[in-house]
Order: structure tokens, then C-alpha cells, then sequence
């Protein structure tokens, strides 16, 4: 068996470019050769990334293959690496073969040393996953390293094949061989920072079918169009030259998503001889969604309501209207049967076992919901989601959707579920399904694009009303209500708090503030605000320089500091939902002072009023009031605006440093 | 007779405990003063061990936890390590609801085993049962029991009855049965500030111990909790027998059983360092050669192998794969030196940002890493070296190990020694700095700090970052400035000194701010404290300030010409206990400002009483160093 492999490695290394730099061919060019990304300097370069897969046999086997220069101390850590191997009911993927050697530059000759391959240490994870832990021997900075291994996979599933890393790559070359007993759809990640040119035409010898322009139209979602090919029975390469890395950024969300990377998905099950379709899978997002729908683990569960009837009979007033009905099935379920972080679109152990046990994933908590609903005459559906933890899907497949969420409707409205998260009301599905946008399953199987939310933006209002005292303390109460995910977020930080925490939460490390008798109102009522009242003491309100006071109109609520430091950006910033901030703060005039001065009233724009920050200070009856509004109606800065979006902040920081001048009368 | 009589005297002792499980399993009795900060209860747990012989114990844990919410969840420990030769015999767990009915029970098959290896580690050799369990609601209850088999004796367990914070403990049991006739040491501690009492020899009852809350600049836990710890003075560790009366022969075994074999290296080596350090001068030369060359060629991989983790790689194996964990790494060194004719001392040690000692009192298996102790280099004495760094300077250790007990330990056995300390004047950062405000507000700055010392290990890394991550690096450490562009950056790390200097240019596009004809500004523009110590109405723990530091700055601002000052700070002076705090704003003439500021903070430990008022001292640090200049325009 060992010596097949042997042959079979050998006839796939054939589909690679550059036949020089097998291993074991470590030159003394690799300790010069050099990357033209000068964007930083690199803590390793990649100077081969070499990745083929090949089935004999219905197995998948893969081979990866990587040269790394270590270029700096923190770069050691690429000499290290794990490999997560994949395992369940239907088979396990195994680690093949390993080899790797470390060269080294002594005295103009390349040295080298071969890994142990007993120091390949193998550990079990968790029920799905074991990893594979290796590290090279005698690795400095400026040594080369490489290392092969291959993967036996019983699964016709290939991973997505990444073309970018954090540190950048001379020499990329990937080859893939498709058997014809399944065919594949390739496509190369849209939303890469890095582009990558990709013409069907590379692929010219290799369709089996004619190429498909992905993406599909709808009226809200501007899908990229982007081609894919399908692929069966046939080989392909691909090789590529100086990859720059891919370098996180601060607020930027998942880098994979801006990873040039290859991206391949199963579309079907052929038979064997003739290459004729056995099974499809999706090839559009409404035949995924049928596909899932009549899986054993999904449509059928919902089906089933013996189980709970009693139990719901005797919460639910037949007479109730229908939003409320909505409202108690959702806080009953909720109380019954709780999320056990575990995300995906089938059920595992099923409904019935969910709902006794009391916990479920998030397919058993928002089936059982969409079920109970039904129960009670309530027109519900489940909603396929993709989740923010997984990357956003660009081509339908049964693993772009991770996620459910449930859309129910009274009267003319509808409105979007999600019993996992116990602050979530109608309408207000928690950020982590939020990230993309729905397919709602109906009845009969078919399904339709839903938005996921309706941009209303989430508010944070702040009232504070103080007077000065002899100190020239501040002294007074303030209040902060929240809606939407600020409400959400303020619920989670808040719920089981201790009064110490709840002032801990509110004096927000502000220098000077001390915050008591914090008040927490509508915390369990998920479908208003929540409300903080407390009392504040402020010891740095003014400063007293000369014979003047001078004061910040907002108090500690000033906007300090700009939080967006980078010059410019190569990725998105993603602020996760449009927020509305209104800081409404009333000073009382001291004793025996006149204002001298007081800042400008402005009206600060961002981006043509995509956003703006308004800011109003008047003097009436005794009281200085400062009225501050920032509003940002998008949730998302694209690299191009992120100079202007720096510029908006800077701009509020100098406006909230402005003092009002007090003289003595 | 007798032996009948203790079969009911442990019968109604039995009956007695069941009833109080009942009791223990539903969450509605428990006394209002165990919930107050609490995020689970301790209902009961009583560990028992059992001492069969030097190489045999058995402990038995019955324990029953109410968890009051989500964050309690990690209270449960419903978990048992094991490996080769530690064996699980029995584990199991029920869950109960609010009102103690049983929801759920959990068999040993159902509970999760999976490799217990932590961030950062390759590998590692022990496994762990653990129970994975998701509540449907809290509080919920658990009853958790194991019986493990422990033929490595050298770790058992001590009873921390107050177990973290957050946490409350109802009732607490530790009792220590020894059948092998092997004396068992102790050392009990702080147990009179708790409400705890002696049954007996090595049996102790804790009932209604409240939670605490964790404050900030607290000392160790280990320094106020309570805690039994024991030793064996015959125990055995993966089958090698050890003795231990105290640390003098405690080190003996070590050095004897776990240290004396690994250190032989390839003959290679030991003419490339012997060659190296052939024109050495004088021993210190000699002794660092060898610690650079350790340093440039080895890494730090931790690989939790062989002797429970305390037998070293030997120093072959290491220099072959040129990589280590602390113990090979420290191994390693020393067989080099020793090839050179420096002689060098294992030293075992709690590697921790704050500072933790080895308990002196006790000997016993302690501390978390492996430094090594250089006794005597000319006439140069105590000298430490910390060889899991690709960078610290020749005996450079502030950060991590200094200023603690140690065991040291040799052929003559094992001794407790105190690492380097690093005094407050020598932690020394100091910059100066010529400033330029312009006429719109704007302003451009070049400042040149060096800093030593302990304050050196915050800024050693510097001069490996590119250009793109020190601009990153410096944006958000003078993150205060509104609009700050980095120009030019220049970082020297001078290791013979061991100090850092950085000359950063830099402009400011918003520094004053501008009221009516009046122009704002902080003079204090770069090294300025923005945080005071969190406030607490009941403050319950001393305090304690690890390291003393000095901070010396000086700044020239030239105003514009378009600028008449108008009102300046006054000269501030505070003179604590806890430091020193002095800033002076002159005004030179010529539209030219001096800015002085000197900050003091002592090393030191305080009763709580002391800690509002040194919250207020750096209250006022933070409200000086953001007090305002005034301009106006001629």
C-alpha cells in the first residue's frame, strides 16, 4: 500500500508547476530569494505553498506542502503546526505520511536535519477532531524549513484550499484532480482583498459543463457575479506568484472572509462509466434549501407536536391575540429549553429529546419553535441563516447555512425569532445571525431571500442633569437608555449583576466619576428599552486656571479619544449594526459666574449624511445645555471611506474638547 | 464489640450525611449570606485521602455545587486528570433542579475524555474526564463523586476550602487517612481568620464561608486564604521513590533522581563553546558567550513529557532539536556552562507577573518553571538567567521571576534563594521632548525616552518591529493625542546596558482647542496618567505595589507667535507614602514653555486602610496631568 501511495504522490507531484523545488531540493537561492511585499517586514516567507488532491479508490487523498523562511523570532512559530483531522459515524480522515527536514546556511553550505517522525504527537480534541502536532527541529531565524504530509479523507467533501496567509507566498501552486464519480464547483473568493485573475478559459480542457455565472438576482442583495466552473473526471492547475499577506486589521471581523483562497463544493454524485448526475446537490440556493428541507432531521421534526401540546395548552389563553401568542411561546420555550452552543441546520438527537433534556442546538430550539407556533395557529417559518462565525457563503451549498431563525406573523406583520438568546425579542435576532441574509423555507419546500434586519439603528440615549458644588464637583443623576443590540449587549453585560458591577459598568473607567444607586428597569422586557438611573459625583467637571473655569460642556461623556488609529486600510471596518448616540447634559450655572464663552454650535458630516455628529450648546434659565446626536446609518466602512470616517472622528474628539469659559460676575 | 460499635457510629454518620444531601440538592435553603457575590455555592465537599503507601493513595471527592448562573459553570469542576498512573476508578455526577428534583444522571461512559493539553503547549501526556453539561435553567444543582488512584504521590491535593473567587462555600471537609505508617507533613494556613474547625488530626471542617470579590492590587490569594497543604515524607513519583523532610534533601532527591543524568552533551558542542570562549577574559565573559549562544540557537516549545513533568529533556535531545521547555532549555545551559567551567544551579520557581514565592516553610512540589542559578561569576554573586528568552540580556529577569524564593537546587541539596530585585530607582523611564504648537492647534513633537530597569522588560521587543507596527504601537500608546501621525521612528536596545532608547517624530493635527479668543491646552503631552485604581466602599484586602518605579520628564513647548499665555497651571507637589508626584510649568520667555514632571511609586505593602488614599494620590496624578495651559491670541 505504502509503495501505491508513493506512485500515486509521484504522477500527482506531475500536475505541479516547477519541478525544481520538490523536497529535499533546498538550494542556497532559497536563503536569498526574496518577496516583493514590502508592506512590513514579514516575520516568515512562504517560499512554497504547494497543495494537491486526488481520489483513488472514492477516497480523498490531499497533499500539502509548504517552504518557509523564518525570517524573524516571532516567526519560529511557523515551524510549529497542527493538523485537525476530522472523524465521524461514517468515517475518519488519517494522516498518511509525514516528512519534513529543517536547512540551515553554516558556513555557505546548506545543512540539514530530518523531523522525527516520532515526534508527531497526536492528541483527541473532542469527539470530531484529533490533532496531529509536529515541530521542526533546529529551527533559527533565517532557517528553511519544509514539510509534506498527505491526508486520507473518506469524504467526497474538499476544503476550501487557501492561497493567502499572514505572511506572504513566492511560489503558490495548487492542483486538483476531480473523479468522475463526483463533480465539484470551483470558484476563487470574491471578496479577497487580493485578487486573483481567474478565467475559465484556464480551465479551458477541463469543463465538463458549461460555465455558470453565480450569484442570484434579487432585489436586495447585490450578489457579486462571479464565474464557477463544475468540474468532474478531469485535472486542473493553477500556480501563482507573490501572494502578499493577508494582516488583520482592528474591527475588520473574520479575515477568512478577505482570503484569497480556492473554494470548492460538492454539486453531485455521479454515476460511475458514464458520469451521468446520480444525486445533485445545490446548485442554487432554492434547491439547497429543498434539500435541507427534506432531510430526515429537519421538515419531518417539525411535524411532530405530541409532546408538548399538554404543556402548551396550558400557558397559551386560546384567546390571546396572535402577537401575544407569539410572545408566550417564545418566553415559554425559551424557559423550557435552552441552546447548547451548538450551531447547525439539522436536528441531532431531535425535538422530542430537546425539549425533555431541556437543552438543544439551535436547529432543535428554533424547529421546536417553529413547531410550537404552528401548534397554536401562528404562520411560522424556519429562515436558513449563515452564522458570523462561518465565513459568509458565496455560491450555494448545504454548508453555506448554519443557522436557523424563524419568521412568525400576526396580522400584516412578520417578524424574526430566535429562541437561543434569552434577550432576543420579536424582532431582534441575535448579531451572530444577523450577518448575512435569510432563505425562508415554506410549507411545500420552496423557499425566497428574506432581510435578516431593517436597519433600524441602535440607540443609546444619555441624560445627565448636575450642578456644581463648593468642590466644583458635579453632582446630580443621570440615566442611559438602550434599544435594539445596544439594549441586547447592555442585557448581557448586566444580567446577574452585582450593584458593584453595575456601577462598574456604568462609571466606564471614567477618571474622577463615581457612580451610585444604580437602578436597572426593563431588563426581563426584551421588546423596550433598558433603562440605567443612577447618581453621579464627577470630580474633574471643571478646571480652574487663572480666575476662569473652564468646563466640558459633556462632562465625562466627551468623546476622548478617536479609536481609529490606522492611516488607511486595506479592509472594511465592521461596526456590526447603525447606531444612533444622543447625550442630552444639563449643568446648572454656578453661583456668581457669567459665561465668557461657549463652544460653536455644529453639524459635523460624514460621507454625504451617511453619517453626522450634531452638537448644540445654548444657555437658558440658569442651565447650560449641551444636546450632542451622532448617527450612523451603515454598519460597514469600506477602505475607501475609512480616511473621511477618521477625519468624522477627529472632528468629534476636537469638538468635545471645547470648553465653555466662565468668568466671575 | 468495638468493631461493631464503629459500624453504627459510621451508619448513623452515613444516614446523617444522606439527609443532609437531600438538603444540599435543592437550591431554595441556602443561608442569604452565601449568595451575596456569588456566582455558585459550595453545598459540600468533602475530599478524603486515603494513604495506602508511599506509592499508593486514594482520593475519594463527593461534592455537591449549586451554580447560580452562567458564570458559575466553571465552579463545578466535575473533572479528573489522569495518565499512566493516575487511575480513574470511579466518576459520576446527578444533576438536580431549583427544587432538588433529580433531572439528570451522568454515568462515567457519558462524561467527555479528551487530552488535557493547554494553549501554548505542543504536548502533553495527561488526559482528562470531564462533564460536559448544558442547564436548562439556574440555579441547578450537581452532585459530583470520584474515587481516583494515585501511584504518583509527590501532588496531593490540598484543601483550599474557599476555593476562588465568586464563589461560597456551605460546608467543606478534608480529612487524610494514613494506613502506611510514612509521616505526613503539613502546614496549615490563615485558617483562624475562617470559620473552620479541627476534628482531628488532619481533618477539618469549613462551614459558611462567604464569597469573595477580587480587588485590585491585592495580594496573593496564598497569602490571606485559607489552606491546608500536605507532603509525604517518603512518596514516589512515576515510580522513582523520593524523600522528604525538608528542602535540604527533598533538592537532594531531585537533583539525584531527576537532574544528575541529563547532562551530557555531543562532543560538537562542547568545542564549539569551548572555543567560543577560549579568549574569554574573565568568568562573566565566559558565562554569557555561552548564555548567547544558548539563546541564538535554541527556541521555547513546551512539550509536558517524562517525569511528571519535572524530569528535563536531556541536554543531548535538546541541542540535537535545538528547542525546549524551560527545564530542557535551563538543562542545556547548565551542561554548557559546565563545560566551560561555570558552575550553575538548577532553580525551581513560580514564573508570574506578580510576584510569587516558593513556600520557604514547606518543602514540597512547588512552582510552575525552571530558571537557573549562577552562584559566583569573578567576584559577581547570585547571578540568574532566564533560558526560555531569545532576547533578555546576560541575568536580565525583571517581569517574570524576580524578587521571589526559589529552590535552588545542587549536589548538596536543595535551598531557598531569593531571585535579583530590581529597585525603584533603577526602574527608571526618562524622556525629554521639544514640542511645537502652531497657530492652528496643530503641533509637531520629538521626544527621546530611555528606560531601565524593570521598566526595560516593557519595551524590549521594540527594536524587533517593523516600522508598520511600531507607527501602530506608538499610535495607540500616545493614543491621547488627536490626530497623531508617526513620522520617524528610531529604536536602540542597548543589552550591555540594558536599556531601551526611542526617538520618535510626530505631529498632531488637533492639540489646542480653541473657546472664543482663548486657546486650551495639556502641556503634559506625552507621558500622562489616564487611569486611577477602581474605588471600593468596602475594601477588605491589603494592598500591595509589587515593583517601585521612576518616571522623569521634561518637555520644551515653543508657542506660535500669535500666542500670549494667558494663565498657566500652578507647581503641584505630592509627597506620599506611596510616592512622589512633582509638576513644575515654567514659563522661559520668548513664548517658550518648560514642562517638569517627576513620578515616584514605591514598591511596598499597605493595610487597606491606606487604599482610598492612595486611590486619591493617583486621582490626582491623573487630574495634574490633564490640567490646562491658557492662550489668547495677541
Amino acid at each position: 500500500m505504502k509503495k501505491v501511495l508513493l506512485a500515486l504522490l509521484f504522477s500527482c507531484g506531475s500536475y505541479s508547476f516547477g519541478q525544481d523545488l520538490g523536497l529535499g531540493k533546498v538550494t542556497i537561492e532559497d536563503f536569498e530569494i526574496k518577496t516583493e511585499d514590502t508592506s512590513n517586514n514579514h516575520d516568515a516567507i512562504i517560499i512554497l505553498n504547494s497543495v494537491d488532491v486526488f481520489f483513488v479508490d472514492f477516497k480523498q487523498y490531499l497533499s500539502f506542502r509548504q517552504r518557509i523562511r523564518i525570517e524573524t523570532e516571532e516567526g519560529l512559530e511557523y515551524a510549529t503546526n497542527s493538523i485537525q483531522l476530522y472523524s465521524s459515524d461514517s468515517g475518519s480522515e488519517s494522516l498518511k505520511s509525514m516528512v519534513g527536514s529543517t536547512y540551515n546556511l553554516i558556513d555557505g553550505k546548506v545543512e540539514s536535519i530530518e523531523l522525527d517522525v516520532n515526534s508527531v504527537f497526536t492528541e483527541d480534541l473532542n469527539e470530531y477532531y484529533k490533532s496531529k502536532s509536529f515541530t521542526m527541529p533546529d529551527v533559527r531565524v533565517g532557517s528553511v524549513i519544509e514539510f509534506n504530509y498527505v491526508i486520507e479523507s473518506p469524504f467526497p467533501l474538499i476544503d476550501d484550499i487557501n492561497l493567502q496567509y499572514g505572511v506572504p507566498v513566492v511560489n503558490l501552486e495548487v492542483g486538483i484532480q476531480f473523479p468522475e464519480y463526483y463533480s465539484y464547483n470551483v470558484v476563487f473568493n470574491p471578496r479577497a482583498s487580493y485578487k486573483i485573475d481567474f478565467n475559465a478559459s484556464d480551465f479551458e480542457n477541463s469543463l465538463t459543463s458549461s460555465l455558470i455565472v453565480a450569484g442570484e438576482s434579487d432585489d436586495f442583495d447585490s450578489d457579486q457575479k462571479i464565474q464557477q466552473v463544475r468540474l468532474s473526471n478531469k485535472a486542473i492547475s493553477f500556480s501563482q506568484q507573490h501572494i502578499p499577506a493577508l494582516l488583520p486589521e482592528f474591527l475588520a471581523g473574520d479575515l477568512n472572509n478577505y482570503r484569497a483562497k480556492m473554494i470548492v463544493n460538492l454539486a453531485s454524485v455521479n454515476y460511475v462509466g458514464t458520469g451521468k448526475v446520480k444525486k445533485e446537490y445545490g446548485t442554487s440556493w432554492e434547491k439547497v434549501a429543498k434539500t435541507i428541507y427534506d432531510s430526515d432531521n429537519f421538515g419531518d421534526e417539525i411535524k411532530q407536536s405530541r409532546f408538548y401540546r399538554k404543556d402548551l395548552e396550558e400557558i397559551i389563553e386560546p384567546s390571546v391575540t396572535d402577537k401575544q401568542k407569539i410572545v408566550e411561546v417564545l418566553s415559554f420555550l425559551k424557559s423550557k429549553v435552552k441552546w447548547n452552543n451548538k450551531y447547525g441546520v439539522f436536528t441531532k438527537n431531535g425535538l422530542k429529546d430537546a425539549y425533555k433534556t431541556g437543552s438543544g442546538n439551535v436547529s432543535e430550539v428554533n424547529l421546536l419553535l417553529v413547531s410550537m407556533l404552528r401548534e397554536t395557529g401562528i404562520e411560522a417559518y424556519p429562515v436558513l441563516v449563515s452564522s458570523s462565525d462561518s465565513e459568509t457563503p458565496i455560491f450555494p451549498t448545504r454548508e453555506g447555512f448554519d443557522y436557523i431563525v424563524v419568521q412568525a406573523t400576526y396580522g400584516d406583520e412578520k417578524v424574526l425569532l430566535d429562541a437561543t438568546e434569552k434577550y432576543a425579542g420579536l424582532n431582534l435576532i441575535p448579531l451572530r445571525a444577523a450577518s448575512w441574509k435569510g432563505r425562508l423555507i415554506k410549507k411545500d419546500g420552496n423557499s425566497e431571500w428574506i432581510k435578516l434586519t431593517e436597519n433600524q439603528k441602535s440607540e443609546e440615549i444619555t441624560l445627565l442633569e448636575v450642578a456644581l458644588d463648593n468642590d466644583s464637583h458635579a453632582m446630580g443623576n443621570g440615566q442611559k437608555r438602550y434599544s435594539n443590540y445596544m439594549a441586547l449587549r447592555a442585557r448581557n453585560s448586566n444580567t446577574n449583576s452585582t450593584e458593584d458591577e453595575l456601577e462598574k459598568y456604568v462609571q466606564n473607567d471614567n477618571v474622577g466619576l463615581e457612580v451610585s444607586e444604580v437602578r436597572l428597569e426593563g431588563l426581563e422586557d426584551v421588546d423596550s428599552y433598558l433603562t440605567l438611573r443612577y447618581d453621579v459625583k464627577y470630580k474633574n467637571a471643571v478646571d480652574h486656571v487663572g480666575d476662569k473655569i473652564y468646563l466640558t460642556p459633556l462632562l465625562y461623556e466627551a468623546n476622548e479619544e478617536n479609536p481609529f488609529k490606522l492611516e488607511t486600510r486595506k479592509l472594511p471596518v465592521d461596526l456590526s449594526f447603525p447606531v444612533k448616540t444622543k447625550t442630552i447634559v444639563n449643568i446648572k450655572m454656578p453661583e456668581g459666574y457669567e459665561i465668557e464663552s461657549m463652544p460653536e454650535n455644529v453639524k459635523i458630516m460624514y460621507n454625504d449624511n451617511v453619517g453626522y455628529y450634531k452638537y448644540i450648546s445654548s444657555y437658558t434659565n440658569g442651565v447650560i445645555s449641551t444636546v450632542a446626536t451622532f448617527d450612523l446609518s451603515t454598519s460597514v466602512i469600506q477602505p475607501d471611506s475609512y480616511v473621511a470616517f477618521k477625519k468624522f472622528f477627529e472632528a468629534i474628539v476636537e469638538k468635545d474638547a471645547q470648553k465653555i469659559v466662565l468668568k466671575k460676575i | 464489640m468495638k468493631k461493631l460499635l464503629l459500624f453504627v457510629f459510621c451508619l448513623s454518620i452515613y444516614q446523617v450525611l444522606k439527609a443532609q444531601d437531600k438538603e444540599y440538592q435543592s437550591s431554595e435553603n441556602i443561608p442569604a449570606q452565601l449568595l451575596k457575590n456569588a456566582n455558585a455555592v459550595i453545598r459540600k465537599n468533602n475530599v478524603s485521602i486515603l494513604i495506602k503507601d508511599y506509592d499508593d493513595v486514594e482520593v475519594t471527592t463527593d461534592r455537591i455545587v449549586t451554580v447560580l448562573n452562567k458564570k458559575g459553570l466553571s465552579d463545578i469542576s466535575a473533572a479528573e486528570s489522569y495518565d499512566d498512573d493516575t487511575k480513574v476508578d470511579e466518576i459520576e455526577a446527578t444533576i438536580y433542579d431549583a427544587a432538588g428534583n433529580k433531572v439528570v444522571r451522568i454515568k462515567e461512559k457519558d462524561f467527555k475524555d479528551v487530552s488535557a493539553v493547554s494553549n501554548g503547549t505542543l504536548y502533553s501526556d495527561n488526559r482528562v474526564k470531564y462533564l460536559d453539561y448544558t442547564p436548562r435553567d439556574y440555579p441547578f444543582t450537581i452532585h459530583f463523586t470520584s474515587t481516583v488512584e494515585y501511584s504518583t504521590t509527590a501532588f496531593l491535593p490540598s484543601w483550599v476550602p474557599l476555593e476562588y473567587f465568586y464563589v461560597s462555600t456551605q460546608s467543606s471537609n478534608y480529612e487524610v487517612i494514613n494506613n502506611s505508617g510514612i509521616e505526613v507533613k503539613f502546614k496549615e494556613s490563615h485558617l483562624d481568620n475562617y470559620a473552620i474547625t479541627k476534628n482531628g488530626n488532619l481533618n477539618y471542617t469549613a462551614t459558611n464561608l462567604t464569597a469573595l470579590v477580587p480587588q485590585a492590587y491585592s495580594p496573593g490569594f496564598d497569602t490571606y486564604g485559607p489552606m491546608v497543604k500536605i507532603a509525604m515524607k517518603e512518596f514516589s513519583m512515576k515510580g522513582v521513590a523520593g524523600i522528604n523532610n525538608d528542602w535540604k534533601d527533598f533538592g537532594k532527591w531531585m537533583n539525584d533522581e531527576l537532574l544528575s543524568d541529563v547532562g551530557e552533551l555531543p562532543k560538537e558542542v562542547v568545542d564549539e563553546v569551548k572555543m567560543l570562549t577560549k579568549d574569554a577574559k574573565t568568568q562573566k565573559e565566559k558565562a554569557k558567550i555561552v548564555y548567547e549562544f544558548m539563546q541564538e540557537r535554541s527556541r521555547y516549545i513546551s512539550v509536558q513529557v517524562g517525569i511528571g513533568g519535572w524530569k528535563p529533556i536531556d541536554a543531548m535531545s535538546v541541542h540535537n532539536v535545538a528547542y525546549g521547555d524551560c527545564k530542557g532549555l535551563s538543562n542545556y545551559t547548565k551542561a554548557l556552562l559546565n563545560e566551560v567551567g561555570i558552575k550553575s544551579h538548577h532553580a525551581i520557581i513560580y514564573g508570574d507577573s506578580n510576584i510569587r514565592s516558593v513556600d520557604k516553610s514547606f518543602s514540597s512540589t512547588q512552582g510552575n518553571h525552571m530558571i537557573l542559578y549562577v552562584p559566583q561569576l569573578d567576584d559577581e554573586k547570585n547571578i540568574w538567567l532566564e533560558c526560555t528568552s531569545k532576547t533578555n540580556p546576560f541575568g536580565y529577569i525583571a517581569g517574570w521571576t524576580d524578587d521571589r524564593d526559589a529552590l535552588v537546587v545542587s549536589d548538596a541539596g536543595g535551598e531557598i534563594l531569593h531571585t535579583t530585585v530590581y529597585d525603584t530607582e533603577s526602574n527608571l523611564q526618562k524622556s525629554k521632548a521639544q514640542i511645537e504648537l502652531q497657530k492652528d492647534g496643530s503641533a509637531r513633537a520629538r521626544i527621546q525616552m530611555s528606560t531601565t530597569g524593570y521598566q526595560y522588560s516593557f519595551r524590549d521587543q521594540l527594536d524587533k518591529k517593523s516600522k508598520k507596527d511600531l507607527v501602530k504601537m506608538y499610535s495607540n500608546f500616545w493614543g491621547h493625542l488627536n490626530g497623531v501621525h508617526i513620522e520617524t521612528t528610531e529604536v536602540i536596545n542597548d543589552k550591555e546596558l540594558v536599556q531601551v532608547t526611542e526617538i520618535v517624530d510626530l505631529t498632531v493635527d488637533k492639540y489646542a482647542s480653541k473657546t472664543g479668543n482663548l486657546v486650551l491646552f495639556k502641556p503634559v503631552f506625552f507621558n500622562r496618567n489616564e487611569t486611577e485604581p477602581k474605588r471600593y466602599k468596602a475594601r477588605y484586602a491589603d494592598f500591595e505595589i509589587d515593583r517601585g518605579y521612576v518616571d522623569v520628564d521634561e518637555y520644551e513647548i515653543n508657542l506660535d507667535a500669535a500666542f500670549a499665555i494667558d494663565a498657566l497651571p500652578d507647581e503641584v507637589k505630592l509627597n506620599t507614602k506611596f510616592g512622589e508626584y512633582r509638576l513644575v510649568i515654567s514659563d522661559l520667555g520668548n513664548n517658550k514653555l518648560k514642562i517638569k514632571r517627576y513620578l515616584k511609586i514605591e514598591k511596598g505593602y499597605f493595610g487597606k486602610e491606606d487604599y482610598e488614599l492612595y486611590r486619591e494620590f493617583r486621582a490626582l496624578i491623573v487630574k495634574h496631568d490633564n490640567s490646562k495651559a491658557v492662550l489668547k491670541f495677541i
